[in-house]
């Protein structure tokens, strides 16, 4: 009888440690599975994800990125919806993959037939979308930019906005180009009397080629066609860059020369774990909880109870929180997890404080 | 529903403004994603557009989804059965036979007692305007209650503002801060209590304006600044005279701003400010000569200074002349005369007093007026010996507490005494709850209350200018009902409603639109429409209407002029200048020789009040109580980090965890107030510890003028503390079947299944 009472019953003296979940985030998490895979060009694949059918779906917007997850990689990545969320079929999400040398998820996708396999896709996250203005849309992209970015115009066509858009591509060669169709369906639908216009600008394709379009850096491109002429004036348009750092870096310079307000211009720059991970500064911290909320993986950023005696402020160095057992109430700290943390930057913009930043 | 178009929600979503209604001078406005087929509320986040939420929102309310749909919540309305306390135990009962039981109660006591021995109990746990004192002081303006003195919070420092400056309104820390060039946070914990402040703080700072702490404990505010200034408890008058003199004699002071705007003037410079030579000064406060000598040529030095004062400040006994003195900075270096310059402590008067009114609060349906007035937080002694604030009798005794807003077991002082007071038999206690709180089991009737997302409701702001609309967001959870609808219901109950016009028929909507929205009273809500609220959840005040450029007009005091010398408190037998007058169970308290330590009681970072308790993550952040003490006399008393240990002194104890801080003042302990007593190890907060001793002024509780020694306890004792906190063997067994209401067995079984479980509580 007793026996049967330990088993059941609730004891008044028993202490039921209190759970430190977080359960109502700013990221939504589903399950979802790989129904296509398909070759855009030499290095790019399109991945197609679907949820199950009555599952909720994530809430993004055009621009945003999402986080993808698979058992056999501990490591989540990040990729750009490749299409508007809103224009596609319920419960399926697009991405372009490119493969990377040593990319451990590009390498998983191709290593063997995966359709059907399992993937966590967390999101939406980042601030890489539309503004409420009409002033006239400059795109530019490289590599797998071009989903974003695309994603972006197709919004802007969806909604039918009344303004103009000129996106510019830059690649190496014939080979690396793709999603000509979709642009020019794009095109064709776009918002009456207002112009969308999308260009392709080679920088390494061989002088005999076949090709008639437009050659060089698509920097340089954009700089000796378009910016000195209208609509293209500093403060009269706003600019979504995205791609490869050197062609990001190169396009800032170049608008931020020409006086473009910085606030004009938008960027979603690709980063990896060689990119380095925000810091935390918890003398700035009020444990606000704003950017856990925005946390694309579990343990990116760690809620610790302070530094242990080994020397160091990382994740191997914190003092875990135990339900029954906090270091100190107020005086607990944040950090962030260098071998978890995905270079999103969800958490630097989502900080009010100030308190997160990148290395300098 | 208020319908936001400011973000885009997926299919089958939408979106609404939402207020947040907790305490807190922040007042967030907060969007609210709701799922439309399941009419549940999914994700909330802060609004972009709310001029202090900035899109952000605090570590407690990024988690109001936990606290809406909550396992404690009480959903329906229950009767208890079986004795009061601890382990009490309840039914459901449907909503006729609760109102039929409350109200029966009511005829039979106000036949037998009379009115008055009806006492209400209420304070912020909502602090819209409606759901705080609308219907509800409707309904016992009728009934003709005793009346509440509603001093639990800022009462001292109120007074302090109206008696010298004749409001209590002090400049927009927000709005300062774009212009300010000193910002002194004098004893308040923005990053806990306020953390909208925070990035205002952040941005002036990083613009070049000096920010200066002052406040006896470190905490993460004080760590965020320029400097600290760590005044010993209760001495922040002598610090403030001891500045006025240093800015005096040096010649900073405003001579002009002196004579034109201010009363008795030269009584405080030749009659008081001698008294406060730095060598005193230092010696009162504990703050080196040379820091005084410099706080007050940093503030002497600009008129641009914000002086953004907190609670912690107004729980003394001594706080009415501590605040008066901290006040009347800005007075003495013509701070005033800036927009961003001033002191204060939020927007006290212009959040409360323009809704002190006839047309909201109806005085015109009794005469309540005549009733006796029970200060809340003298609750315990007007219950357990019937005496009133004055030291009268009370006669008769309070045969009714109707509670709601509040959690009366766990806030007010001298707790252990409240709760011996509400196990009274003769006692007739309502509880009005969205929890089961810990006075729940006092209870004789518990009514489910609702949430925010649930009510229709209307927010001002004691810390900035806007006022805010909520509506309802999702159907009430249960059966649960707003304060409004409650005393709605028990009006119609008594037969209330022919006999008091539209008192009890007037909607929501209605008290909103013609009442708090008529700009006659409120110069703020000016130009303020329904619609715009509607539309937009939030619109700022009209703070810069003409009536309130007191530079220009006069400061509203009889004569005008800015209260250095105070007449009212002349008439009241007090100083009417500024002084600092040593406290009762404070510094300078010869108790101190047995019991060292002023135990400073202050908001957790992870509860605001009792609310959010129920909150697992939070609970589990907070984890425990913690008693923070300097490393020196933690171990003068063999007491390591994380020792568990008894804080105690004549009247009561509490059960902690030391937590050995640097930077800790020798003499101070520092806790967390309200903790719900029934997750503390001896089962009753820290204010089992303090007393009813009101504050000099202003009628308002001394929760930091109270002294206790700390001492380490075995923690092989915790259970055995835990068991005799729950009423030993007898209360383990109610509790038991109190958890296990389908599981029949006796009490011996019930005991041998204990042993096998603690051995060592039956050694």
């Amino acid at each position: 009888m007793s026996a049967t009472l330990a088993t059941y019953a609730v004891d008044p003296l028993a202490q039921v440690a209190p759970v430190a979940a977080i359960n109502t985030r700013r990221v939504q998490r589903l399950v979802a599975r790989i129904t296509q895979l398909r070759m855009l060009n030499h290095d790019t694949y399109e991945l197609v994800l679907a949820t199950a059918a009555g599952s909720t779906t994530l809430d993004a917007r055009a621009g945003q990125f999402a986080t993808l997850e698979v058992a056999d990689i501990g490591q989540a990545r990040a990729y750009s919806f490749a299409r508007d969320p809103r224009s596609e079929a319920p419960g399926e999400y697009r991405f372009y993959i490119r493969l990377v040398a040593g990319g451990a998820f590009s390498a998983w996708l191709i290593s063997e037939a995966r359709c059907g396999a399992q993937v966590t896709l967390t999101g939406p996250l980042g601030a890489f979308t539309l503004d409420s203005s009409s002033a006239p849309m400059l795109l530019l992209a490289g590599g797998s930019g071009m989903s974003a970015v695309k994603a972006l115009a197709e919004e802007a066509c969806r909604r039918q906005l009344p303004r103009d858009c000129l996106f510019l591509y830059g690649a190496q060669t014939r080979a690396d180009l793709y999603a000509e169709a979709e642009l020019a369906a794009l095109a064709a639908r776009w918002s009456r009397g207002h112009r969308f216009e999308f260009i392709q600008v080679l920088s390494n394709e061989a002088p005999g080629s076949p090709w008639r379009g437009a050659r060089g850096m698509v920097t340089d491109y954009l700089r000796d066609h378009f910016l000195t002429r209208e609509p293209w004036r500093p403060g009269q348009f706003k600019a979504w860059l995205c791609g490869p750092p050197a062609m990001v870096e190169a396009g800032v310079a170049l608008l931020r020369a020409q006086d473009v307000p910085a606030g004009d211009i938008h960027l979603d720059v690709f980063a990896d774990a060689r990119s380095p991970a925000p810091l935390i500064d918890n003398n700035k911290c009020t444990l606000c909880d704003e950017c856990l909320l925005v946390r694309p993986v579990a343990a990116c950023i760690v809620e610790s109870g302070g530094f242990g005696d080994k020397p160091g402020q990382g994740a191997a160095n914190s003092i875990p929180i135990t339900p029954t057992l906090t270091a100190g109430l107020y005086y607990n700290k944040l950090l962030i997890d260098d071998s978890r943390c995905i270079r999103c930057y969800a958490c630097l913009k989502a900080c009010p404080h100030g308190a997160i930043s990148t290395p300098v | 529903m208020t319908r936001s178009t400011k973000l885009e929600v997926p299919a089958g979503h939408s979106l609404h403004h939402v207020v947040c209604p907790h305490d807190c001078p922040d007042t967030c406005s907060m969007l609210v994603t709701r799922d439309d087929a399941s009419g549940r509320a999914v994700a909330l986040r802060g609004d972009p557009t709310h001029p202090i939420t900035r899109g952000h929102l605090c570590n407690k309310v990024n988690h109001y989804l936990d606290f809406v749909y909550n396992d404690k919540r009480v959903l329906y309305p229950h009767r208890r059965v079986g004795r009061k306390g601890p382990g009490a135990r309840f039914e459901r009962i449907s909503w006729d036979a609760a109102l039929d039981g409350v109200t029966d109660n009511f005829k039979r006591i106000i036949t037998d007692y009379g009115s008055e021995a009806i006492q209400p109990f209420n304070f912020s746990g909502t602090l819209g305007h409606i759901g705080y004192w609308t219907l509800d002081n409707r309904f016992w303006n009728k009934l003709g209650a005793a009346r509440l003195e509603m001093s639990i919070c800022i009462h001292a420092a109120f007074w302090a503002c109206m008696h010298t400056y004749g409001s209590a309104n002090g400049p927009d820390l927000a709005m300062a801060s774009h212009d300010a060039e000193l910002i002194i946070l004098w004893g308040v914990n923005s990053v806990s209590t306020g953390v909208h402040a925070m990035p205002f703080i952040r941005e002036a700072r990083e613009r070049g304006c000096q920010v200066i702490a002052i406040d006896p404990r470190p905490t993460r505010t004080t760590g965020m600044v320029d400097w600290h200034v760590q005044p010993r408890p209760g001495t922040d008058a002598a610090l403030a005279l001891g500045m006025m003199k240093v800015i005096v004699d040096r010649g900073l002071h405003d001579q002009a701003f002196l004579e034109q705007h201010t009363r008795g003037w030269q009584e405080l410079i030749e009659r008081k400010l001698p008294d406060y030579p730095l060598a005193r000064v230092a010696q009162i406060t504990g703050v080196p000569a040379a820091d005084i000598e410099r706080l007050a040529l940093a503030y002497g030095s600009t008129r641009k200074s914000n002086i953004r004062a907190g609670h912690g400040m107004n729980r003394h006994q001594n706080s009415g002349q501590m605040c008066r003195a901290v006040l009347l900075l800005p007075a003495i270096t013509g701070a005033w005369r800036e927009a961003c310059g001033g002191a204060g402590f939020g927007r006290l008067e212009e959040n409360w007093n323009p809704f002190f009114r006839n047309d909201i609060q109806r005085f015109d349906l009794g005469e309540r007026d005549n009733k006796r007035i029970v200060n809340m937080v003298q609750m315990a002694r007007a219950l357990t010996d019937n005496i009133g604030w004055q030291g009268e009798l009370l006669d008769p005794p309070i045969k009714c507490l109707f509670v709601y807003n509040a959690d009366p077991a766990n806030c007010v002082p001298n707790s252990g005494a409240m709760r011996r007071g509400m196990l009274r038999e003769d006692l007739f206690t309502v509880v009005h709850d969205t929890m089961w709180t810990d006075s729940c089991d006092y209870a004789d009737i518990v009514l489910p209350a609702d949430t925010q997302l649930e009510r229709t409701d209307f927010h001002g702001s004691y810390g900035y200018y806007h006022y805010a609309m909520n509506r309802p967001v999702i159907a009430p959870l249960g059966e649960s009902v707003s304060n409004a609808e409650l005393f709605r219901r028990l009006a119609r109950r008594m037969g209330y409603v022919e006999t008091s016009d539209n008192a009890f028929t007037q909607t929501d909507e209605e008290i909103i639109r013609d009442v708090f929205l008529d700009a006659s009273n409120n110069p703020l809500v000016e130009g303020i429409s329904f619609e715009q609220l509607l539309t937009n959840g939030w619109a700022l005040g009209n703070y810069n209407h003409p009536a309130r450029r007191y530079l220009e007009r006069g400061w509203p005091t009889a004569d005008g002029k800015i209260q250095i010398w105070s007449e009212a408190l002349a008439a009241a037998g007090i100083d009417p200048l500024p002084s600092h007058v040593a406290e009762f169970e404070g510094q300078e308290d010869p108790l101190r020789a047995r019991f060292p330590f002023q135990i400073l009681s202050t908001a957790s970072h992870y509860f605001i009040g009792d609310s959010f308790q129920t909150v697992e993550r939070l609970q589990a952040m907070h984890s425990r109580p913690t008693f923070e003490i300097n490393a020196d006399e933690a171990r003068a008393r063999g007491i390591g980090d994380g020792d568990f240990c008894r804080l105690y002194n004549d009247r009561g104890e509490t059960y902690g965890y030391a937590l050995i801080l640097a930077g800790m003042l020798p003499g101070v302990i520092g806790t967390q107030k309200q903790l719900k007593g029934s997750r503390t190890p001896g089962g009753i907060n820290v204010n089992a510890l303090n007393t009813e001793v009101l504050s000099d002024f202003g009628f308002a509780p001394t929760f930091y003028s109270v002294l206790a020694e700390i001492e380490k306890v075995d923690l092989s004792r915790l259970d055995h503390i835990r068991l005799s906190a729950m009423g030993g063997w007898a209360g383990y067994l109610r509790l038991w079947r109190a958890n296990n209401p389908e599981l029949v067995s006796d009490d011996q079984t019930i005991l041998d299944a204990a042993r096998a479980a603690h051995p060592q509580l039956f050694v």
